[in-house]
């Protein structure tokens, strides 16, 4: 039977199915095999995809994908547990056995619409999130065994060699054996604080999708996609919807909404400054206004409400000029004084361009505390020498370009310098930021 | 639903049939109107064979962005139902459909909503009633469903394995066309690698490759061939002998095939040419001898 096939341009299948039913079928699994078989169950899982990819290609694709690809997990999953012994303490193994197998057999068929996303599935975040892990292996591991990513698939994403990646996932899932970590959601008290750690790695996630001007486009895209869409999940999750879960998913929509401005059509950087407005994606902007407000429902105040703070009021503003600078100034105040950090401070100064002129902003720049660690952080010198061309120090500007040029950047942005160097060269005028600015994102990237 | 009597006419009935490919579960047994509670269907037992039937084919679309309706069209046409065989347990028939002409969008998404419909691309050989309240329309390629409220509409199943059975003398006069077989050769096991996004990427593929050729009417049949066992038969002397194959040495073996619609070599190969298999291992295609009878 292949229903939805009379139809083609009707998408058969949901985006991202298989990806995220296949880490909703290992929470799944590895809940009721125990998280010391979540190999087991990784096997069992790509099994079932293997075999609907074997299969589907010629008979059509079912009503239900889901329920499908759960039925045949569930019963390769069944034949392994009467196979061969999968539990560690073998006195127990028979009766724990008959337990499984039960339990197993109960392993529902869900509806082939919506999304699933259930206690399983939240408690293996949780677990991937484990204070035990470094945050490297919290991030290979969340997108392993969370998102259904492949280990080729997150070290496009990083940039990273496939044995690194592998590597640390074989590390962490040791760590979690060592530490016999048990797939369950964290203690009532204790879930506010483990919940910070899955926000920090949903939003490095994030960040390393958006800083996407380097590696696989289409994979770092993914990476936003998928940060978005469990922060969401957490933000849907009674146990997890606390302010600050809304707080960073309104940071990441605000943001994201911006992405489709932020690359004109020869693939090269625009600033926020020159951004097409109507480019950027209203319904994003929409939401994350709205998750905005749940985030403003208690009394905490994050960074991540800072932060989607200023970005919210990029988002509303009708064009550069008339940014609400010192709105977003006054939120710089407020994010330093909780998250000092030299990259926040020259964001700030940034801003205070805009409202108190290129002067002030540079005398703000140079008494950042501890500014020799952004030596090599191109948007330090790209900062200093737009300030100091626009106060007309042609020379003092053109050793900062170069400085620039000399860090860490990506291709486009190197390409982007260059023409910056060449106009003051050239002595065009000054950047067009100063009647506009480069866009401050949360983390100091364009 | 949507069969509509035509009063004393029992012989040139003109019905609406909604011809439906269920997109959502929820609303398929639901879905009532007002139209619909005075509908009465003439379909029953007491076609003979040989009867002859026009309906009116309703084929409707609707596309849902984000749970909410987003796009609504239909098309209505005749469609001509004759009944090959008419037995205790239903009917076989076979039709053939007229041109279509596309309705106005609708205007009011709520108010006509057929959540349950969606016509096929392509015209379907036959149908038979197989459960209350459901007449199965099936073609060689897939199966869907008519919801009908007629509760006349008797509860059978009897007639299975009918896919892939001949089609009636209208359809060959449509399509004198030969077939072929393709035989999708590969090595086992090397997709093994492949993350759950690609898989579904690929299962995608060929979905848009299979609905290509459905839509054109030149797809007929496919099956995947089991991975394991597999054996060969051959006489050796005065015996027979049997090996397990056939995996002769690891080269590349049939995982699967399709029967597909051609006129000739050149039709076949470019059909088969961007059949996403073929990154994975050649594609065989041989013609089916009908002898002189495509379809026979």
């Amino acid at each position: 039977m292949s229903a939805p096939d009379s139809a083609p341009e009707v998408h058969a299948l949901v985006d991202h199915l298989f990806r995220h039913h296949a880490a909703a079928m290992l929470s799944a699994l590895s809940r009721r095999l125990g998280l010391e078989n979540l190999e087991l169950a990784e096997e069992v899982v790509q099994d079932a995809m293997l075999q609907a990819l074997r299969l589907w290609p010629h008979h059509g694709i079912p009503e239900n994908p889901r329920g499908w690809l759960t039925q045949v997990a569930r019963n390769k999953a069944l034949d392994l547990v009467r196979r061969r012994s999968v539990f560690r303490r073998k006195q127990r193994a028979l009766e724990e056995r008959a337990v499984v197998e039960a339990e197993l057999a109960q392993l529902g068929l869900p509806e082939d619409a919506g999304d699933p996303f259930g206690d399983d599935q939240l408690a293996m975040i949780f677990a991937c999130n484990h204070p035990a892990l470094a945050s490297e292996a919290r991030v290979a591991l969340t997108l392993k065994a969370a998102c259904g990513f492949s280990v080729p698939e997150i070290a496009r994403a990083f940039l990273t060699p496939e044995a690194t990646i592998a590597q640390r996932i074989v590390r962490a899932k040791r760590l979690i054996r060592e530490q016999d970590v048990t797939l369950a959601l964290p203690e009532p008290d204790q879930l506010p604080s483990r919940l910070d750690s899955v926000l920090q790695v949903i939003y490095l996630l994030f960040n390393e999708g958006y800083a996407a001007h380097r590696g696989d486009a289409l994979i770092r895209q993914d990476l936003c996609g998928e940060a978005i869409w469990l922060a969401d999940r957490l933000a849907h999750r009674p146990e997890t919807a606390l302010p600050k879960s809304h707080a960073l998913l309104a940071l990441m929509l605000l943001q994201a909404s911006r992405l489709p401005a932020r690359q004109d059509e020869a693939g090269e950087l625009v600033l926020l400054a020159d951004q097409d407005r109507s480019l950027w994606d209203a319904a994003l902007i929409h939401r994350g206004l709205r998750h905005l407000g749940h985030a403003s429902e208690g009394d905490e105040m994050t960074v991540y409400h800072l932060q989607a703070g200023i970005a919210a009021v990029h988002a509303v503003a009708p064009d550069h000029a008339s940014t609400d600078w010192p709105g977003v100034l006054s939120l710089y105040d407020s994010l330093c004084a909780v998250a000092d950090s030299p990259v926040v401070a020259l964001n700030r100064a940034v801003a205070l361009a805009m409202v108190a002129g290129p002067a002030v902003a540079l005398a703000a720049i140079d008494a950042i505390h501890d500014l020799r660690t952004l030596e090599r952080y191109a948007l330090l010198h790209a900062t200093r020498a737009d300030l100091l061309l626009t106060l007309g120090r042609r020379d003092e500007a053109e050793s900062a370009y170069c400085a620039a040029l000399e860090s860490i950047c990506s291709e486009p942005a190197r390409r982007f310098l260059e023409r910056r160097l060449d106009d003051c060269r050239r002595r065009i005028g000054a950047p067009g930021w100063l009647a506009g600015v480069i866009a401050p994102t949360a983390n100091g990237r364009v | 639903m949507n069969f509509v009597s035509s009063g004393q006419q029992t012989n040139r009935l003109i019905s609406t049939i909604a011809l439906a490919v269920i997109l959502t579960s929820a609303g398929a047994s639901s879905a009532q109107s007002d139209e619909a509670k005075t509908a009465e269907i003439a379909i029953r037992p007491t076609w003979k064979a040989g009867d002859s039937h026009r309906h009116e084919r309703v084929k409707s679309r609707r596309t849902t962005v984000g749970g909410k309706p987003a796009v609504e069209s239909s098309a209505r046409g005749p469609i001509d139902v004759s009944v090959v065989e008419a037995g205790e347990k239903g009917f076989l028939t076979r039709w053939r459909i007229g041109e279509t002409t596309p309705d106005d969008v609708t205007p009011d998404g709520a108010a006509q909503r057929r959540p349950w419909m969606i016509g096929p691309a392509h015209a379907p050989d036959r149908f038979r009633i197989s459960s209350q309240n459901a007449v199965d329309l099936r073609t060689t390629r897939s199966l869907f469903v008519v919801r009908a409220t007629n509760r006349a509409l008797y509860a059978l199943g009897g007639r299975g394995g009918h896919r892939g059975g001949r089609p009636g003398p209208n359809s060959r006069k449509e399509r004198p066309m030969a077939q072929f077989m393709l035989l999708l050769e590969g090595k086992p096991g090397s997709l093994a690698s492949l993350s759950p996004t690609e898989i579904q990427a690929l299962i995608e593929k060929y979905h848009a490759w299979r609905s290509k050729l459905e839509a054109a009417d030149k797809m007929v049949y496919g099956r995947k061939l089991m991975d394991e066992g597999g054996k060969v038969l051959s006489k050796q002397g005065n015996r027979l002998a049997t090996v397990d194959g056939p995996y002769v040495e690891t080269k590349e073996v049939v995982g699967g095939f399709f029967v597909i619609r051609a006129a000739d070599y050149d039709e076949a190969l470019q059909l088969a040419s961007d059949c996403p298999h073929l990154p994975f291992g050649p594609i065989g295609i041989r013609q089916i001898d009908f002898m002189g009878n495509p379809e026979a």
